[in-house]
C-alpha cells in the first residue's frame, strides 16, 4: 500500500512537471486575462480605444481607455485596474483633469468570471469570439436604469 | 540701393537658416512616433518596467501607461501619459489607485527637440535603438547639486 502511494505520488509529480509551462495568462485564477491587448469600438456617439496589459504577478491588469467624440476630439480618458475583485476606474478630461478627487475612483465589483465572460455589478464583458467583445453597462439616470451596449473589436 | 537688397537677402537667408535649426519651428508629426505604439518591458529602479502606448490618433496625441514592479515582483506605482507636440504630461498613481498629484495637477516634460528616432524633452528622453529596442533616460533631481540619470532599456513584448 505504502509503495503504491509512493508510486502514484511520483506519477502525479511527473504529470505536473510535464504539463505545459506555467503562464499567468492562462492561469484559471486570472481567467479574465483574455482582455489583454488593444480594442476599438463605438459608444456614446463616438469611437473608443482601449489598451490592456497582461496580468502582473498578483493578477492585476492595467487598462487605458479613450473616447473620441464625433468631431475627433477626446471626450474622456479612463485609467482602469482589473483584478479578481473587479474594476476600478478613474476618469480624466482631455486636459488631464480628474473627474474624481485623487483618492477616489468608480468601482465595479466582480460577480464571476471565466474564459468567456467577466461579470461585474452593472458591467458585463462577454467574449463573442476571440476578437470580439460585447460589453453591457447599466447607466442610471434620475432613478431610471438603461443598458448601454458597447461592441469592441480586437485590433493590432 | 544694391547694398540694401544684398542686406535684405542676407537677412532673409539668415532667418531661413535660423528657422531650420530652431526646434520650435520644426513641424512635429505624431505619426512619426507610431514605432512607440505597442507593449514594452524592461528594467529600472531596481525592478521591472512595463509600458504600453496607443498608436497616434488624428488629434495629434498618443496615450500611454507605465507600471513599475519592485524587485520582488510586487506593484510599485503607475503612470498615465499623454504625448503630443508639447512633450509628455503624466499623472502617477499608487497600486491602490490613489493619485500622487491632486486631480487637476500633472507632471510636464517639455519638448526640447525631436527626430524620427528620438523625442528629447526636458529631463526625459525617448530613443528608438532598433525596431524592438527603446531607451528611456530620466533625470532625477535629488537635491540642488545632485542630479542622476536613470536609464530604462526596454524591449518590445
Amino acid at each position: 500500500m505504502k509503495k503504491y502511494i509512493q508510486i502514484s505520488f511520483g506519477f502525479l509529480l511527473l504529470v505536473s512537471l510535464t504539463s505545459t509551462t506555467y503562464s499567468r495568462e492562462t492561469d484559471p485564477k486570472y481567467e479574465y486575462a483574455w482582455l489583454a491587448g488593444r480594442w476599438e469600438g463605438e459608444a456614446f456617439g463616438g469611437t473608443t480605444e482601449t489598451i490592456w496589459s497582461p496580468p502582473s504577478e498578483d493578477g492585476t491588469m492595467v487598462g487605458l481607455f479613450r473616447l473620441f467624440t464625433a468631431d475627433g476630439s477626446i471626450g474622456v480618458y479612463q485609467f482602469i485596474l482589473l483584478d479578481k475583485t473587479g474594476m476600478r476606474i478613474k476618469h480624466f478630461s482631455s486636459d488631464l483633469v480628474g473627474w474624481e478627487s485623487k483618492d477616489k475612483f468608480v468601482t465595479f465589483e466582480m460577480v464571476d468570471f471565466d474564459k468567456n465572460r467577466i461579470e461585474m455589478e452593472s458591467l458585463v464583458y462577454e467574449r463573442k469570439s476571440k476578437n470580439e467583445i460585447v460589453a453591457r453597462l447599466e447607466v442610471s439616470r434620475n432613478g431610471e436604469v438603461t443598458t448601454e451596449v458597447l461592441t469592441k473589436r480586437r485590433v493590432k | 540701393m544694391k547694398g540694401k537688397t544684398l542686406l535684405l537677402t542676407a537677412l532673409l537667408l539668415f532667418s531661413f537658416m535660423a528657422q531650420s535649426t530652431d526646434p520650435k519651428k520644426k513641424k512635429f508629426d505624431i505619426n512619426d512616433y507610431a514605432w512607440l505604439a505597442g507593449s514594452w518591458t524592461g528594467d529600472g529602479f531596481g525592478g521591472t518596467s512595463e509600458e504600453m502606448w496607443s498608436p497616434p490618433s488624428a488629434d495629434g496625441t498618443m496615450m500611454g501607461v507605465y507600471r513599475h514592479h519592485k524587485g520582488d515582483g510586487s506593484l510599485n506605482f503607475y503612470e498615465f501619459l499623454v504625448l503630443d507636440k508639447d512633450g509628455i504630461r503624466l499623472k502617477h498613481f499608487t497600486p491602490e489607485l490613489v493619485g500622487w498629484e491632486t486631480k487637476e495637477k500633472f507632471v510636464t516634460f517639455e519638448m526640447v527637440d525631436f527626430t524620427k528616432d528620438k523625442i528629447e524633452m526636458k529631463g526625459l528622453v525617448f530613443e528608438r535603438k532598433s525596431d524592438d529596442e527603446l531607451e528611456i533616460q530620466l533625470k532625477l533631481r535629488y537635491s540642488e547639486d545632485r542630479v542622476e540619470t536613470e536609464v530604462f532599456k526596454m524591449k518590445r513584448r
